[in-house]
């Protein structure tokens, strides 16, 4: 019974974890928390989805990352809010805006929203810290549960010359 | 470079490529469709339902079929549909996150069928009925007179009444006479009978004192003196009979005299104040009136708390707020700059096909900073123009609405108060314009409606239900062929001040005057006659009750004469001895003096 239920957490963690380096789980999470933070209806958050579809990082953490920071968005927002307010009447930077705004698809881009504006500033901002410690973090998981029997005696396909970190 | 010609190469990705453009196809098309049923229903407040979307991104043309608006009420059933919405979208706003359609044409138009189980829970609503009881007429037309007529009306019932004839002189004196001969007859017959019981008494009494002459020698002494106190007393009852028919007849004479004041008298009992015609007018109309007027009123201030509430309500999906940086102009959402219409609709139970443009129609305004026009034409059997602005650009809103309609068929009306006066307008033809303005709560502007081949149909109360004041008005109002109305409008929204003119009023004052003038002639002839019979009456009855008491007092008189008479002759003064007579012979000293 026991080691059954481990080896349903090791299926479970591997469908997440497995084949994948720690550095592609952070940048995937990290995707994923700035996709959370900024709201979904402009092209700024459909350019961080295709950001997230293009690298070589963990989708399916990435879009758990984005589910998971959407859900937190409500705590989240009236920070961002007060952001992107702030950024978005720094007096010397009006008229780069309103160019900017002005531009061909500028409205569709969603930048004056001060919630999109806050949240991809609270998002990058957090994004290098949040970065290193997801990878310090997914490090010690798969260090734990990513090791498969006889990997030591590089029986492991992953370990074998060729395989991608 | 030989694998770029080849089909394994070119046929897996066209198939690709055209699996992505139906895909995008698909896409756009349930994208613009969700996009029009979101912003329609934000905008109406009501469900928008669309049966197909479909959209040419190459010829910038959207499409949508099978347009229905849901009732707010029944969500099942919708109010307005549509076959077709061709729309043709400017695409450089596009870039700018604005929707601008250049051109549309919205065909097939049509309006669901009145629920008259609706209309008829609203007419029972109490709210309702309490506002059919005139006081919706008195809040859009106020002193428009209900009282004025109700009260003239009271009046002329009252005028007409048949019990009147005891207000006549001739009747008043007739019973004045009855009742003073009434008295003077029981007086005479007290007088009788009194003469009739001293008599007797005075019989008994002599007989008792002739039985026993000494004893009442007193009484036989003062009989004939009492004799003729009674003979006298006869004698002036005989003279009071005797003349009875001289006084009858000076009473009858006064009764004549006064018969000539009736005619003058139930002239004036009858004598109305003519009915101030445009306060009629007001009362027939007021209420009718009122009714439609306050049907524009509210739609008129449910587009404006419609409008007022979008520009108010923050978008529940909305998060964070849209910064306008300097120089950036807010621009509205979407604008239709141009949509023609065309549909069907039952007017005045007609059905009517109609054109029509919408220009300008926009999701903010105010934003947009042009006045919404609506320009619509219906030809056939009803022509109608109307044109309506909806200005929003400004401080205060301002609507305006201009209607020509000519050769509207309309239906019956009934005007007025059937438990007073009410007239049953027949189906008719006729002409309707007007120009409304309502600035903020400003109402101004004229309403004007020209019927012809009218046919009225007067109804009076209970009270007037007479049949010869309705065949008369009937009549009267028969002659009339048309009628003009006009509404002055005036006042706010919420305390409206307007006037009604109308011919009607006119109409119908002149022949409820002229009705009025020939009953209170019959009424008056009629009340005339029945005094006369009553006059004539009581003094056939007096003078017959005065000959059969004449005739009765005189017998009786002459019978107590009769009696008397024997009593007189008998009754002579006794020349006795008496202590008087013989103390007077007797020397003054003597004993027996």
């Amino acid at each position: 019974m026991v080691a059954e239920s481990i080896s349903f957490i090791r299926r479970s963690a591997n469908w997440f974890l497995a084949s994948t380096a720690p550095s592609q789980l952070a940048i995937g999470f990290t995707l994923g928390m700035l996709i959370g933070f900024v709201p979904k209806t402009n092209l700024i958050a459909l350019s961080l989805c295709i950001l997230l579809f293009s690298l070589r990082c963990n989708k399916g953490l990435g879009l758990a990352s984005a589910i998971l920071f959407s859900l937190a968005a409500p705590w989240t927002d009236p920070f961002a809010h007060k952001l992107g307010l702030m950024a978005l009447q720094v007096d010397t930077l009006q008229s780069t805006y309103a160019a900017a705004f002005r531009l061909p698809f500028g409205p569709w881009w969603g930048f004056h929203n001060t919630v999109v504006a806050g949240g991809l500033l609270l998002g990058i901002y957090a994004a290098i810290p949040v970065y290193f410690l997801s990878r310090i973090f997914f490090s010690g998981v798969q260090s734990v549960f990513g090791q498969k029997p006889g990997a030591r005696l590089g029986l492991d396909p992953e370990r074998q010359p060729g395989a991608t970190e | 470079m030989m694998r770029f010609l080849g089909w394994q190469y070119w046929l897996p990705r066209g198939l690709t490529v055209a699996v992505i453009a139906l895909a995008a196809h698909v896409a756009l098309g349930l994208v613009a469709r969700s996009a029009l049923m979101r912003s329609m229903s934000d905008y109406l407040g009501s469900q928008v339902r669309v049966g197909y979307s479909r959209v040419v991104p190459w010829e910038h043309r959207v499409v949508f079929k099978n347009l229905q608006v849901a009732d707010p009420d029944q969500r099942n059933q919708a109010i307005l549909e549509a076959d077709c919405c061709e729309l043709l979208v400017s695409p450089e706003p596009l870039l700018h996150k604005q929707l601008v359609v250049q051109t549309g044409r919205l065909t097939g138009i049509h309006f669901a069928p009145l629920d008259h189980s609706r209309v008829e829970k609203q007419a029972t609503n109490p709210k309702s009925a309490s506002l059919t009881d005139g006081s919706m007429g008195e809040k859009w037309f106020p002193g428009y007179g209900r009282e004025a007529n109700t009260r003239w009306l009271a009046q002329l019932s009252t005028r007409l009444q048949k019990d009147t004839t005891a207000r006549l002189a001739s009747v008043q004196r007739v019973e004045a006479v009855a009742a003073s001969w009434s008295r003077q007859s029981a007086e005479l017959d007290q007088q009788s009978e009194q003469l009739s019981l001293e008599t007797k008494k005075l019989e008994e009494a002599y007989a008792a004192a002739e039985a026993n002459p000494l004893r009442n020698d007193e009484f036989l002494n003062a009989i004939p003196r009492t004799i003729s106190e009674l003979q006298a007393q006869c004698m002036a009852l005989a003279k009071k009979l005797e003349t009875l028919p001289e006084k009858l007849e000076a009473e009858r004479r006064s009764v004549i005299a006064a018969r000539r004041e009736d005619e003058q008298s139930a002239k004036s009992q009858l004598l109305i104040a003519p009915i101030d015609s445009q306060n009629l007018s007001g009362y027939l109309l007021a209420d009718s009136a009122a009714r439609s007027l306050d049907d524009l009123a509210a739609i008129v201030q449910g587009l404006r708390e419609s409008s007022k509430n979008r520009s108010l309500a923050p978008a529940a999906h909305k998060r964070g707020v849209d910064v306008l940086f300097a120089g950036c102009k807010p621009e509205s959402d979407w604008v239709i700059e141009n949509l023609e219409l065309q549909g069907t609709a039952r007017i005045a139970g007609q059905p009517t096909e109609w054109q029509g443009v919408l220009r300008d129609f926009s999701s903010s305004p105010a934003l947009h900073r042009k006045t919404l026009q609506l320009r619509l034409r219906a030809a056939g059997p009803v022509p109608l123009e109307l044109f309506t602005t909806i200005d929003r650009t400004g401080q205060a809103p301002r609507d305006t609405i201009v209607l020509d309609c000519q050769g509207i068929r309309l239906p019956e009306l009934a005007l007025g108060n059937t438990q007073e006066l009410a007239v049953s307008v027949g189906p008719s033809v006729g002409t309707l314009s007007a120009s409304i303005v309502v600035e903020g709560e400003k109402l101004s502007g004229e309403i004007q409606l020209v019927q012809r081949n009218v046919r009225l149909l007067p109804t009076m109360g209970n009270k007037l239900a007479d049949e010869a004041i309705a065949s008369s008005l009937e009549e009267s109002l028969a002659r009339v062929d048309s009628l003009a109305t006009r509404i002055t409008l005036g006042g706010t929204l919420t305390q409206p001040r307007c006037t009604v003119w109308s011919t009607l009023g006119p109409a119908v004052a002149e022949a409820i005057q002229h009705a009025a003038g020939k009953a209170g002639n019959e009424h008056r002839r009629a009340l005339l006659v029945e005094a006369g019979k009553q006059v004539d009456e009581r003094l056939t009855l007096i003078e017959r009750q005065m000959t059969d008491l004449q005739s009765s007092h005189q017998s009786r008189i002459a019978d107590l004469a009769a009696r008397l008479q024997p009593l007189a002759s008998s009754a002579v003064p006794r020349d006795r001895l008496s202590p008087e007579r013989l103390g007077r012979r007797l020397p003054n000293n003597s004993l027996f003096r």
